[in-house]
């Protein structure tokens, strides 16, 4: 089973390879949202002595790492999954000897491979321009890594309870776009959690979607309470429990409505 | 025991009324009306391992909707399946690891690979062997011809192209039974022929089991050894295809090529048990059972009122008696 | 001058039959309409932290650049709605070959095009930049006279011919590769430097998005206008979109010359 994973990602990967421009071009995409964000902070800092709480060189580093994580976190299979489900080849997919969730599980890992590529490119140019500060301690870098692999079923499951809403509407780009925005506001992708207001933050605590980016990002840069690790270690497991069980159920009740009215 | 066994099979769909205009769109939102429709009415057959089937009927007879159910794709309203000893949209999954299937011009391979690293993918995902895969490419290879087309990417393949390398998907995990929804649809004749001699060439070998519909009546009369046909949900003929034709197929057509014909012939003489089809002044269509009446006959009536040059004969093919059960000539 | 006139008549009737088109899918222009819609909340809330950190920036406060942010979404929506055909040269005319049928009509294939496909999702941008260049207007104390609004009307089209030109030019290179659109959408995305004071930003980035990439002409110069603060800049404008335009038919004209004698 594994191995038709791996066997998946891999040729999600080679399409990708297909087309050199798109790593091109995505990296610059990135590029341009951090250099607008670095800007912005060193115009605050300047003009205040203060970023928000963070150092200057502390901001940039949060917003290096931003935009080299965000595409781990945004991208995945939705436009693959709606593109099957309005050419009707999701017939084809369900007749898979594997079923639909692993199968968009190995694509969704190729994607990631990508991200992961795109990632690493724009940090390291980013880190030759503007210079990151490096993870606090080697412990801490390892837990910003296994923080980050939580996220991957995390966000894995959201696509698929976006992805099944176009099952009913027959549209997916709507609420994907929907999706990738509140990830932008929860995660601490436009700035870091604690510019929110109080409130914010409490619901933030909370929910899975801090722990995607803000997070690990703060465990990276040392501006996070170790204390806490063990709270926000569980609430992932448990969120990816939660999410699991409504996106597998909700596909479920998808696929019912399709096998019984036609497709 | 047989690999598909259906009985009393019933499939109903709801389908939503649309109400025109702005206020019908609202109506619609708020509470929509549904009428029920009856695809498939009640049902019974059974297909033995390494059939070749047939299974044919009009537009909207039911045909795409009976090989969805098949394979898992819809659930019945009521009845039962049993494919394979597997109740299949219970355990699509488990039902879908031993079959294959085409669906018109959809393809399962992946647009921007070259076509080899999908038939990769299905050797992985059905857990197929080396040797059974290296020798089953090699042979589809040889077959459909597909030598050139491997290392292509998809999206640069002809329709024709594509058709071959998505038959060959199909059957590469060594399926039990194979689900052939139109699978030639659009095609030229050279890729028909291929892909039919391709189907045979499989089934003989390996027994595989093939549910086979289609518009082009050449591939049933090509490939198929029995027939299923359906009439708005209903079967209304199972069996061999050779007696299908026996029983239907009695009559046979001849055109005969004639001169000095003295007016419409049609109006002047009768002809028992056969019919003019056709007429103009230098030759004559017609049609004619042979249980009742004999070429010799004919020939001797028409000969009192012209001069018969030529003659051309061929009996009743599938597509001539499936017009015939159409327009109602035969009741089944 | 006819000929203009001819091709603005025929843009017309392109118009009324996507309208048409639109109708049949209300329900998920709807859903778009709102998603992106909220996806400008993200650019909203990143300006207000922006502003809970600091009283200004550059010079600039929260209502002003909320001012050049609403003015900046006007263009964005009209440019988006008349131009968004241009993303599908690529994808969708050269790679489904629909492309060499477009260039039997007896039109202009660009104006073709661009009359092809409207994207009515946008309307969400143009109507949210309208909701808040109203407010930021009477929170600023600017006088809402008729010249300001004719002067508003008058400058957003000319800011969306701006970023239309751009993309147009972009547009070329779908006669290299159908997947253009990722190539004109990413030249796009340096728009987002013009949404904040270009006071901000080095040397190179100021020359970048006032010559190379003349965004700053859309909503940043004329913006500066509705403050009292630059008042010659904003006529550039004008001069900027038809200098664009002009660029564009003739690159648009030579790739098309190139594309029809490779035959690709």
């Amino acid at each position: 089973m594994l191995r038709t994973i791996f066997a998946l990602a891999k040729m999600h990967l080679n399409e990708h390879n297909i087309y050199k421009s798109n790593f091109y071009l995505f990296s610059f995409n990135r590029l341009i949202e951090v250099v607008v964000y670095i800007f912005v902070w060193q115009a605050i800092y300047y003009q205040t002595g203060d970023a928000g709480g963070f150092t200057l060189s502390q901001m940039i580093t949060y917003y290096i790492l931003v935009v080299s994580i965000n595409p781990i976190v945004l991208w995945g299979i939705n436009e693959d999954m709606g593109h099957s489900i309005r050419t009707g080849r999701i017939n084809k997919e369900l007749l898979n000897p594997i079923s639909y969730f692993k199968y968009y599980f190995g694509m969704n890992l190729g994607e990631i491979a990508f991200a992961v590529i795109v990632g690493i490119a724009v940090f390291v140019v980013c880190a030759i321009f503007w210079g990151v500060t490096l993870p606090v301690s080697f412990l801490n870098f390892i837990i910003f890594l296994v923080l980050i692999l939580l996220g991957i079923p995390i966000t894995f499951f959201l696509q698929m309870i976006a992805g099944t809403v176009g099952f009913y509407s027959g549209s997916i780009w709507g609420i994907q776009i929907l999706r990738k925005a509140v990830i932008s506001i929860f995660a601490g992708v436009i700035a870091p959690i604690t510019l929110f207001p109080a409130w914010f933050q409490a619901l933030s605590n909370y929910l899975p979607f801090q722990e995607l980016i803000y997070t690990p990002i703060n465990i990276w840069i040392g501006e996070f309470d170790m204390s806490q690790i063990v709270f926000v270690l569980i609430k992932q497991v448990i969120w990816i429990v939660i999410l699991y069980i409504i996106a597998k159920k909700f596909f479920e009740h998808a696929v019912k409505k399709i096998t019984i009215n036609g497709g | 025991m047989a690999i598909i066994e259906v009985e009393n099979l019933v499939k109903t769909y709801k389908i939503l009324q649309k109400q025109d205009g702005l206020i019908g769109y609202f109506k619609n939102l708020v509470r929509p009306k549904y009428k029920e429709l009856t695809a498939v009415k009640g049902i019974n057959f059974n297909i033995e391992e390494g059939e070749l089937v047939g299974y044919i009927g009009e537009n909207g007879a039911g045909k795409s909707t009976t090989i969805k159910m098949l394979t898992g794709l819809l659930t019945p309203t009521s009845g039962k399946i049993v494919v394979n000893g597997i109740v299949p949209y219970e355990k699509r999954i488990e039902n879908n690891k031993s079959i294959g299937a085409v669906f018109g011009q959809k393809t399962q391979l992946w647009w921007d690979l070259p076509v080899i690293e999908s038939f990769r993918l299905i050797k992985q995902m059905y857990k197929l062997p080396d040797g059974e895969y290296r020798k089953n490419l090699k042979k589809f290879t040889q077959i459909l011809e597909l030598e050139e087309l491997l290392d292509k990417q998809v999206k640069n393949l002809s329709l024709g192209q594509k058709m071959r390398c998505e038959i060959a998907a199909t059957f590469l995990h060594n399926p039990k039974i194979v689900y052939l929804d139109e699978p030639t649809i659009g095609l030229d004749v050279f890729v028909k022929e291929n892909i039919r001699k391709f189907i045979k060439d499989i089934n003989r070998e390996k027994k595989t089991t093939v549910i086979l519909t289609t518009h082009d009546l050449k591939d049933i009369e090509d490939v198929c050894n029995r027939i299923i046909l359906l009439d708005q949900g209903e079967i209304i003929y199972d069996g061999d295809k050779q007696k299908f034709k026996d029983i239907y197929g009695k009559y046979v057509f001849a055109e005969l090529v004639v001169s000095n014909k003295n007016g419409k012939l049609s109006d002047t003489i009768t002809l028992n048990g056969c019919e003019i089809v056709e007429e103009t002044e230098k030759s004559i269509k017609i049609k004619f059972n042979h249980e009742e009446t004999t070429i010799m006959q004919i020939l001797n009536t028409i000969s009192n009122h012209c001069v018969v040059e030529d003659i051309h004969m061929r009996e009743a093919e599938l597509e001539d008696i499936l017009k015939e059960i159409y327009k109602g000539a035969h009741k089944c | 001058m006819t000929k203009v006139l001819d091709n603005i008549r025929l843009y017309g009737s392109f118009l009324k039959t996507s309208l048409k088109e639109m109708l049949v899918y209300r329900l998920d222009c709807i859903v778009g309409m709102t998603s992106q819609m909220v996806t400008q909340a993200v650019e909203i809330i990143f300006i207000w932290i922006v502003f809970q950190n600091t009283e200004n920036l550059a010079g600039w406060n929260f209502m002003q650049i909320m001012l050049l942010y609403g003015i900046t979404l006007l263009s964005v929506g009209i440019a988006d709605f008349c131009f968004d055909a241009l993303y599908d040269i690529g994808p969708k005319y050269i790679r489904e070959g629909d492309f060499d049928k477009i260039l039997l009509r007896p039109v202009h294939p660009l104006l073709s095009i661009i009359g092809g496909s409207k994207e009515f999702t946008s309307l969400g941008y143009f109507l949210l930049g309208l909701i808040i260049t109203i407010i930021m207007l009477v929170k600023l104390a600017i006088p809402i006279t008729i010249f300001l609004i004719l002067k508003i009307v008058f400058f957003s089209i000319v800011g969306a011919l701006i970023i239309g030109g751009i993309n147009t030019i972009c547009s070329i290179s779908s006669f290299w590769t159908y997947r253009s659109n990722e190539f004109i959408w990413s030249v796009y995305q340096i728009y987002t430097f013009a949404q904040y004071p270009i006071d901000i930003y080095n040397g190179f980035i100021k020359f970048l998005i006032t010559v190379i990439l003349p965004f700053a002409f859309v909503a940043y110069f004329p913006t500066m206008n509705y403050l009292g603060w630059d008042i010659y800049l904003i006529y550039l404008s004008p001069i900027v979109a038809i200098v664009l335009w002009i660029i564009a038919v003739k690159v648009w004209n030579l790739a098309l010359n190139k594309y029809r004698s490779t035959g690709n």
